[in-house]
């Protein structure tokens, strides 16, 4: 049986059609939490359900529902088409409407069809699945988690392997046909042989004996029954505590790791929770846009200040020219009289009324009498000097009245405090920038940090569940507890072993001299041929059930032992670069099994990694379906939600291409393959790593832009990707 | 023809080494319950094995298996 197509239509987060085509090797179908990997395989246990009718409007796609009008409908459906001496299909579907408050279905079907070409003969679903893929067989088949991989975890999984698996079944009604069979004759004899007088003595005797005996075996029995109840009890106590001692370990390493991520979550959140107002005023933020508005301030104030100066130029120059003008007429004057005049003040006033007062020139030695023309030059010289004071002053009176340009200074201090804010002032509030930008970018690399703190925190709390799931309804208190109850158990545990190997002992002893006096109880001569035939028949019936028992057991050896080969060459393969050790499947006394590691040194590997045991148990399933191949000449697929949880990054690529080229259909839903992306804060698929493998890959994820609030925004989207 | 389960137990039993020992009986490959009945040559061991899978195969009930074997047997001893 090959599974060839797989379409999923409207089914909870699988809006619109969606085809899986698969290979006929593995299909990996890879996906992250919440992108409809379990969704998957609930369609297909959906689609397999032959006992209710389920149209749950649940089952329909949110997305899908909040689309409909009022009176509108659509169809959920999930089909597969197979080949199983020639193509077949399975289609599951039903209708749903939306109403006034709320969602009506109808229109169950479960169909089968023969497909030949474009013409398909329609049959009953239920029908066409159990012909081609029991319920038997799926239950070897498809498997949710690494959990459910131990096909031994009931007390009639042997019986059932090896009535489904062997080839040969229902030993057991045989076995205990024969038995009453044989205790029946045996009554018959005993009977007979009671109503003969001569023997009736001893008879009676034995009888009491085997009465005797019978009531120790039955005690016996019961007390082996309570030990072996006792001993199961500590040994799975001891099991559990064994396996949930490393859960515990993992468990600690995982809540330690969920406290660190939170840790780390909150010191991010903490980073990232910035006061943006008080950052604005306190830290000047609000100046972030000022550098350009101060370069176009100083611009402006230089421009101005240019204009102020040039304007100022050309005020002073005509006031220059003025003066020179007055400059250059006293020149003028100067050279007429051909030659340089003195100074205006020399001599000064006092000294020239010195020299009028005492009538002689000082400057040239020679009397200047009243009157006299030397005493008349002083005397206008004097005058002179008198006038030209009044003059200058006159003029300083006059220059100080003359109107300045620019009566105030605003140019001035525009440019003082333009001058002022450029320098170090303009490179403190450049730096302001900088500073956000730098506050920012710390903010998105911490936000993007915390979005993969968040995931790994999201992927811890998820290993959590799934290590809660393995540990059998322990809660997490429990596994918080030390194990400190270990010695005790043991040591009654050894007790009781001790115990019943010496109950059992004791019960064999018990059978011998049962079977002595039986012996003795036949050995009675017939008193006719009629007991003496009734006699052989129950030797006969004795010895036919011992051969149906042993035929049983024979069975069931070949079976396991067919199991272990096959499922060692698995087991060397899946672990070709580790080790791998060596299963065994090991009877136990309510003739079930269980499936343990050994070690070539002949240790029993008490407590496999998770790795180990998921290795171990696939190799055993893949096993069973070799073994199915063979009895059912076909061969089945196996398909697995979540086996490889416990994997690495690294065995997961190796597991995979192994199991590619295993000759067998298998799909595989897992979220291996992924990696995480820091730019867009999600996990895409490893392309690296998929061009690694061999096998054909699907990647299962989100439609971007969902709300993770609302439902009918989720869509699974499925692309191939190799 | 492809041996049923029945037959399949059939050949199982009446290979055990003591029921060989005893009935001296040569299972063949391809032996079915109603080779063991119906054969002319007659082994009552391998006969009264073959009557208590048939009688199991055909659902009849316990004491009429048993009925028919013990009268079989008584028969035949």
């Amino acid at each position: 049986m090959i599974l060839k197509e797989i379409r999923i239509k409207n089914f909870r987060s699988y809006y619109g059609e969606n085809v899986f085509k698969l290979s006929e090797g593995l299909t990996l179908i890879i996906g992250d939490n919440g992108d409809g990997k379990t969704t998957f395989f609930e369609a297909l246990e959906w689609l397999f359900d032959t006992v209710s009718n389920n149209k749950d409007i649940k089952n329909a796609s949110e997305k899908r529902k909040s689309e409909l009008e009022l009176g509108e409908n659509d169809e959920v459906s999930v089909s597969l088409l197979f080949d199983h001496d020639g193509e077949k299909e399975l289609i599951k579907k039903f209708a749903f409407q939306r109403e006034e408050t709320y969602f009506s279905t109808r229109d169950y079907v479960f169909h089968g069809y023969f497909v030949d070409g474009a013409e398909r003969q329609l049959r009953d679903g239920r029908w066409l699945l159990e012909n081609f893929f029991s319920a038997t067989l799926r239950k070897y088949c498809l498997f949710k988690g690494e959990s459910e991989l131990n096909v031994f975890d009931n007390d009639t999984a042997l019986n059932t392997l090896v009535d489904t698996f062997s080839g040969v079944r229902d030993y057991d009604d045989y076995v205990n046909l024969t038995s009453r069979f044989a205790e029946k004759a045996s009554n018959v004899v005993i009977k007979e042989k009671r109503n003969d007088k001569k023997n009736e003595q001893a008879v009676r005797e034995y009888e009491s004996q085997l009465s005797g005996i019978g009531r120790q075996i039955q005690d016996t029995k019961n007390e082996i029954n309570r030990k072996q109840e006792a001993v199961d009890d500590y040994t799975k106590k001891l099991r559990l505590l064994e396996d949930n001692q490393d859960l515990s370990e993992n468990y600690k390493r995982i809540a330690d790791r969920i406290k660190d991520k939170q840790i780390q979550c909150n010191k991010l959140k903490a980073q990232i929770d910035i006061d943006y107002n008080a950052k604005l005023l306190d830290d000047s933020w609000i100046l972030r846009a000022f550098p350009s508005i101060l370069d176009e301030f100083r611009m402006k104030v230089q421009k101005l200040s240019k204009e102020k100066r040039r304007q100022q130029r050309e005020d002073d120059q005509r006031i220059a020219r003025q003066q020179g003008r007055a400059d250059v007429l006293k020149e003028i004057q100067t050279s007429v009289n051909d030659f340089i005049p003195l100074p205006w003040n020399l001599p000064d006033d006092a000294h020239m009324q010195e020299m009028i007062d005492e009538e002689v020139c000082k400057v040239c030695g020679t009397p200047a009498p009243k009157g006299s023309e030397a005493y008349n030059f002083m005397v206008k010289k004097l005058n002179e000097y008198l006038a030209h004071i009044k003059q200058e002053a006159e003029k300083k009176k006059q220059e100080a009245e003359i109107k300045p340009l620019f009566k105030n200074s605003f140019i001035d201090e525009l440019l003082n405090r333009s001058v002022q804010l450029s320098g170090d002032s303009q490179q403190k509030i450049a730096q302001i920038a900088t500073s956000i930008n730098d506050e920012i970018e710390f903010v998105q690399a911490r936000t993007l940090e915390l979005e993969r703190e968040k995931k790994n925190l999201q992927e811890a709390e998820d290993e959590k569940v799934r290590l809660l799931v393995q540990t059998n309804g322990l809660s997490e208190t429990d596994l918080q507890k030390v194990f400190s109850d270990y010695k005790g158990i043991s040591e009654s545990n050894n007790r009781a072993a001790v115990s019943l190997v010496e109950l059992k002992h004791s019960l064999e002893g018990l059978l011998e001299q049962k079977e002595q006096v039986n012996q003795k109880l036949l050995e009675i001569e017939p008193a006719n041929n009629t007991v003496k035939t009734y006699q052989q028949i129950q030797s006969l019936l004795e010895r036919i059930y011992k051969a149906f028992v042993d035929a049983k057991n024979d069975n069931i050896n070949k079976f396991i032992h067919l199991l272990e080969e096959k499922a060692n060459g698995y087991l060397m393969c899946l672990n070709s670069k580790d080790f791998h050790g060596e299963v065994k499947i090991i009877r136990t006394m309510k003739d079930n099994a269980r499936i343990a590691l050994f070690s070539s040194n002949g240790t029993e590997v008490y407590n496999p990694s998770g790795s180990q045991k998921t290795t171990m148990y696939m190799s055993v399933l893949f096993a069973i379906s070799d073994i199915t191949t063979l009895r059912r000449n076909d061969d089945y697929p196996l398909i697995f939600d979540a086996p490889t949880s416990s994997f690495g990054e690294l065995k997961s690529t190796d597991f995979y291409n192994i199991i590619n080229r295993i000759d067998k259909q298998c799909i595989i839903i897992a979220k291996d393959l992924l990696t995480f992306d820091y730019k867009t804060a999600e996990y895409i698929i490893d392309q690296n790593k998929v061009n690694e493998l061999n096998c054909s890959v699907y990647r299962i994820s989100k439609a971007k832009g969902f709300n993770p609030k609302d439902l009918s925004t989720i869509q699974t989207l499925t692309t191939k990707i190799k | 023809m492809a041996l049923t389960n029945s037959d399949k137990i059939l050949q199982s039993v009446l290979s055990n080494p003591k029921i060989m020992e005893l009935s001296h009986y040569q299972v063949k490959d391809d032996e079915t319950i109603e080779n063991v009945l119906y054969s002319e040559e007659e082994n009552v061991i391998a006969r009264t094995i073959a009557k208590i899978v048939k009688g199991k195969d055909d659902g009849k009930k316990e004491k009429e298996i048993y009925d028919e074997i013990n009268n079989y047997l008584f028969k035949k001893i």
